[in-house]
């Protein structure tokens, strides 16, 4: 039987304008039928790869990528008013998912967590979708949008414990909750005090997409939690080219954060009400009714009725 | 406010005259006396207001006592969630220095955000930074607070002043009057930090 979340295969979906991404299976070599189980990707605690790529922002190098073997044009397809011109490059891609998580590794590394990366995201994946549509609740994003999105996103699995942002460090990647939870931390003298939880399509990291250089927070995971990890130069790239979803997504995050606000700034009024000695705002009464005819009935019988 | 003026403010500096032009357009100049609230915590907002000059304290509130959370400045945004939420701002907002502000309406700010040209980005842009500012400084103000309640089951007013909250009523000593002075002429004082400027005064009902 077909699995249901598993990507069709080239034959079946053909690369056209509604599909901007090749299919996975279509960008990687086909693998043995018992191929062993590949370990994960060690996890990157170096603070300087190989490539070359240091912390500081803005002095990150682009990787060279290779030539293109195959590229199409979405402009047809008329969601897209900026003329995007989509490049699915099958070379491209199959080179640029493992240069891209090795980045997003060193990045992390350098910045923030040592989290496993450990795949490309997909967009017609279950998790994706859930946190796609979460994150985008408010406006829905195409599928061409979210498949760019997606594109530029490494699947990155953390444990309890792990962080995904520490407040004052180079804010060089985003995270998007794609399942479990993650915990955001106020720094305290004696331990760290809990101040928001994030779930599914929440943002952490939300100075990559305001252009601030350091995070505001710490975020850590709060369970074994999957993130899509995204460099803050992909993200600028794509908000060049799509600047109508970079809007909806700076949205979704002002929301999320406000939210967050709105859920501090009712704590602190809680203890102040309290330590003011002003009564807390009393539930409100239910409203008189009439009850069902079965209840009448009952409070005929009982004697309880009027 | 104008397109050059625009260009001053932090964000702002390669907005297009284009972008510019309907931005400007889209909102009113307002100004405020330094002193005076620029938003209240509670009642209802028109939308933003990106700071041109002045400073702007933002503030939590409850009851008579009020928590200086953050000063913003000019290329801020005031009450950044009031583009996108009709609920009345949580935390209320008043004027250190005379200030100047463009205030864009809620509508105005939704249009914009349709917009194909950058003036989208900049505007969500420019207000999520004004906004992860205020979280950050909320998020300073909050832990000892809540390490506080934490350590200590039911805070004082005391309390409440240790972590930074100071009064922002002061009642009026009573003025010696000759043949005494009539309850409905007592007034109160809205007490403000920094320089002294004219007092709002009102009736003690």
């Amino acid at each position: 039987m077909r699995d249901p979340f598993r990507p069709a295969t080239p034959a079946a979906r053909p690369i056209t304008g509604s599909h901007p991404l090749p299919p996975p299976d279509q960008t990687r070599p086909p693998e043995p039928e018992h191929a062993p189980v590949r370990p994960p990707p060690p996890m990157v605690r170096h603070r300087e790869n190989s490539s070359g790529f240091s912390a500081v922002p803005g002095s990150q190098p682009h990787l060279r990528r290779p030539e293109s073997s195959a590229s199409f044009d979405l402009t047809g397809r008329g969601s897209s008013s900026t003329g995007l011109r989509a490049e699915a490059r099958h070379g491209w891609l199959g080179t640029t998912s493992i240069s891209r998580t090795t980045r997003v590794a060193a990045s992390s590394a350098s910045g923030s967590n040592s989290g496993v990366v450990d795949a490309n995201v997909y967009p017609h994946q279950a998790d994706a979708i859930q946190a796609f549509a979460a994150l985008f609740v408010r406006e829905p994003a195409s599928e061409v949008e979210i498949a760019q999105l997606a594109a530029i996103c490494s699947r990155m699995t953390l444990s309890p414990g792990q962080a995904l942002t520490v407040k004052g460090q180079p804010a060089l990647v985003a995270y998007i909750v794609a399942s479990g939870f993650a915990r955001m931390e106020l720094a305290s003298d004696d331990h760290p005090l809990g101040a928001a939880a994030l779930r599914a399509g929440d943002w952490a990291g939300e100075a990559v997409l305001s252009g601030d250089e350091c995070h505001a927070h710490n975020i850590v995971a709060a369970s074994d939690v999957v993130v899509f990890a995204c460099e803050r130069d992909d993200l600028l790239n794509l908000a060049q080219r799509m600047p109508q979803m970079a809007a909806r997504m700076a949205t979704a995050v002002v929301e999320q954060s406000m939210r967050r606000v709105r859920l501090q700034t009712n704590k602190m009024t809680h203890i102040a009400q309290a330590a003011l000695g002003l009564a807390a705002v009393p539930p409100a009464e239910p409203t008189s009714s009439e009850g069902s005819s079965i209840g009448r009935l009952f409070s005929k019988l009982t004697g309880k009725g009027a | 406010m104008n397109v050059q003026q625009l260009r001053a403010l932090p964000g702002w500096q390669r907005v297009t005259d284009a972008e510019g032009t309907g931005l400007v357009q889209a909102g009113g100049d307002r100004w405020i006396r330094a002193g005076q609230a620029v938003v209240e915590a509670g009642k209802p907002c028109v939308g933003p207001q990106l700071i041109a000059s002045g400073e702007v304290q933002v503030l939590f509130e409850v009851a008579d006592m009020g928590l200086a959370v953050v000063v913003l400045g000019p290329g801020d945004w005031i009450a950044p969630e009031s583009a996108f939420d009709n609920t009345p701002p949580i935390l209320g907002a008043r004027a250190l220095s005379d200030t100047r502000t463009l205030a864009l309406p809620r509508e105005q700010v939704e249009r914009l955000r349709t917009m194909p040209q950058g003036v989208a980005v900049r505007l969500t842009r420019t207000l999520l930074q004004s906004q992860s500012k205020i979280a950050a400084a909320l998020g300073e103000h909050a832990a000892p607070w809540l390490q506080r309640a934490h350590d200590k089951r039911q805070l004082s007013r005391a309390d409440l002043t240790d972590l930074g909250m100071q009064r922002l009523v002061q009642p009026t000593q009573a003025v010696p009057m000759a043949g005494g002075q009539p309850a409905s002429k007592q007034v109160e004082i809205i007490g403000h930090e920094g320089p002294a400027i004219a007092a709002n005064f009102r009736p003690i009902r």
